[in-house]
């Protein structure tokens, strides 16, 4: 599935290849749109010629249009797609000093770079400008640090700003571009004269454009099963290896190490979790886990799912999975199993696991003590049974920065 | 010398571009960038004049400190694709001239004045904003990506705004209303 690794694919000259093309590609169109032209560039900021919001728009819409749809029908995978991480407040700067720079140089870097190998002076020294603009910033970076590090965050996108699906936002993108493209075409006629009339071919992409949006804001989410299966070959196999499902004792030592950032999530009913759960356990549910993918937990948190038996934590991780989160695993034999070692046999329920459903509490418990009994931390529950060895599969990843984007 | 031919209807060449951004986050998984690329051919260049001032600096030794090659990055690649891109382009459509662009008002000695200032400009704020037109804007505003459509506003905004203050660089003053 889309997108590929195509130094593993085609080794790292056919790799070298396909950038070359896909960079010859975008040099040669923006010659052809013009842009190796500054008085064309410049031209859009006094409506004399509107090439620069034309070409771009319509490449972004255009881009976005076919990534949505791309990856709802399952042929590519946005979660692996770079998307620019968020500087909110250097962005905004640096938007406006390009603006400036822009409107002065004539150029934006792309631009410049097409127009100076067409030999035209201003560019080169455009580009000539552009290093030294560089050379400047990355001397003085350090002493601006705190700006250029501020309102990091993270990846995030226009859906999780407005609370849309991608249909939704894509029909606002849509409906912005075609409202700019009209009134600036309405702005160029009064200046130039020119009538510039609308042609059919605009009328229908539009059209063709908000309706494709349209229609995937209206279709209802895939279900997590066909995601799971498109996604979840990899995750399935660790599932099935038994390699994510930790046993009691790790997460006894997990719980007493200071270093570690823990998160665990308890996702049974309100009534069990009262009654007994693990010291700074979590009470989270199956239908409030969207809201802890929102919350964006620390990614360097290691996250425990735990259930009474493994049936629901199993059903979290996936769920949790799909949604891209790392350092995830479930406890083995869940509630019932970490009892096993911890309390007392006594408190162990007479009826045998096959008389009674799934996910349930197989220990009594006098008083609703929640995180109160010795039990809940298992040091202090220690009852001298020999905990003997297990196989430790905690395994801390940081997710590598990927080298997307101008970095 | 033949002459040049006609620029691509707009809309379509931003039908065209649109494709080939999508190809590249298809295939690649990243979109397209130029500014990066150029401050990597700076960093490598003065990786050679000074190694240990690069090493020192973090904000170069990330991209060029020991052994780094900051060269090796898929962006660099691409971008030497834009220029030979934009060569072909120009040569095929008899573009390929040595002449400076100006406004009508000005003289070309102002404009490569300008043109320089502007670079200078352009290239502090595409660091600051971690990219420019290619990579945060049609990049980032085709996946979505918050910070490059606030990233876009603001850029056009800097550039409407002062636009009619530098209005003598481009425009040609007479015929057409305010401007």
């Amino acid at each position: 599935m889309a997108p590929f690794d195509l130094t593993t694919l085609l080794g790292s000259t056919g790799s070298t290849l396909v950038l070359l093309l896909i960079g010859f590609s975008f040099g040669f169109i923006l010659e052809k749109a013009g842009f190796g032209d500054s008085r064309k560039l410049a031209g859009q900021f006094y409506f004399t010629d509107l090439a620069v919001i034309r070409v771009m728009f319509t490449a972004i819409i255009t881009a976005m249009f076919l990534l949505a749809w791309t990856d709802r029908l399952g042929m590519l995978d946005f979660h692996e797609i770079w998307v620019n991480p968020t500087y909110l407040v250097p962005g905004i700067l640096g938007g406006l000093i390009m603006g400036f720079g822009f409107i002065i140089g004539g150029y934006c870097p792309g631009t410049s770079l097409v127009a100076a190998v067409t030999l035209k002076i201003d560019a080169i020294l455009f580009v000539l400008g552009a290093l030294v603009g560089m050379l400047i910033f990355g001397e003085t970076a350090q002493s601006i640090l705190p700006i250029t590090e501020m309102t990091n965050m993270g990846r995030l996108t226009l859906q999780d700003v407005f609370g849309l699906g991608t249909g939704g936002v894509g029909i606002l993108v849509a409906l912005l571009a075609i409202g700019m493209f009209w009134g600036a075409t309405a702005l160029k006629r009064m200046v130039t004269g020119d009538p510039d009339p609308i042609s059919p071919f605009r009328l229908g992409g539009a059209v063709i454009l908000v309706g494709g949006m349209a229609l995937l804001a209206i279709l209802p989410p895939l279900e997590e099963s066909t995601l799971w299966n498109r996604h979840g070959t990899e995750w399935q196999a660790q599932l099935d290896e038994r390699e994510v499902q930790i046993d009691p004792r790790e997460l006894a030592n997990l719980m007493t190490d200071d270093l570690l950032q823990l998160r665990m999530l308890d996702l049974r009913s309100e009534a069990d979790f009262h009654l007994f759960h693990l010291k700074d356990a979590e009470r989270w549910s199956l239908d409030r886990l969207p809201e802890f993918v929102s919350s964006k937990p620390s990614e360097k948190a290691v996250i425990i799912l735990m259930s009474n038996d493994e049936a629901t934590s199993t059903a979290a991780w996936k769920t949790l999975k799909l949604a891209r989160l790392d350092n995830l695993y479930l406890l083995e034999g869940g509630l019932n199993h970490w009892l096993d070692f911890y309390a007392h046999d006594a408190l162990k329920r007479e009826t045998s696991e096959t008389q009674v459903p799934d996910e349930t509490l197989l220990w009594h418990f006098d008083d609703a003590l929640g995180a109160r009994h010795l039990e809940s931390n298992s040091p202090r529950g220690h009852h001298g049974t020999d905990h003997g060895d297990f196989e430790k599969k905690v395994k801390i990843v940081r997710k590598s920065k990927k080298a997307g984007g101008c970095g | 010398m033949k002459a040049a031919k006609p620029f691509w209807n707009s809309y379509v060449a931003g039908f065209v571009l649109g494709i080939i951004l999508f190809l590249s986050f298809y295939i690649t998984g990243n979109g397209l960038g130029s500014s990066g690329a150029l401050q990597r051919f700076l960093v490598f260049f003065q990786d050679l004049i000074s190694p240990h001032h690069v090493d020192t600096t973090p904000y170069l030794a990330k991209m060029a400190g020991g052994d780094r090659n900051p060269l090796d990055h898929w962006l660099v690649i691409e971008v030497i694709g834009v220029l030979l891109g934009g060569l072909t382009s120009g040569w095929l459509s008899g573009r390929l001239k040595l002449e400076t662009f100006h406004g009508p008002r000005i003289t070309p000695k102002t404009r490569w004045i300008m043109a320089f200032l502007g670079g200078c400009i352009m290239g502090y704020g595409a660091r600051l904003a971690r990219g420019c037109t290619s990579g945060q804007a049609l990049s980032g505003g085709a996946v979505l990506s918050a910070g490059s459509w606030a990233f876009m506003i603001a850029m056009f905004a800097g550039a409407f705004g002062l636009a009619w203050f530098v209005r003598r660089f481009w425009t040609t003053g007479g015929d057409h209303g305010a401007l």
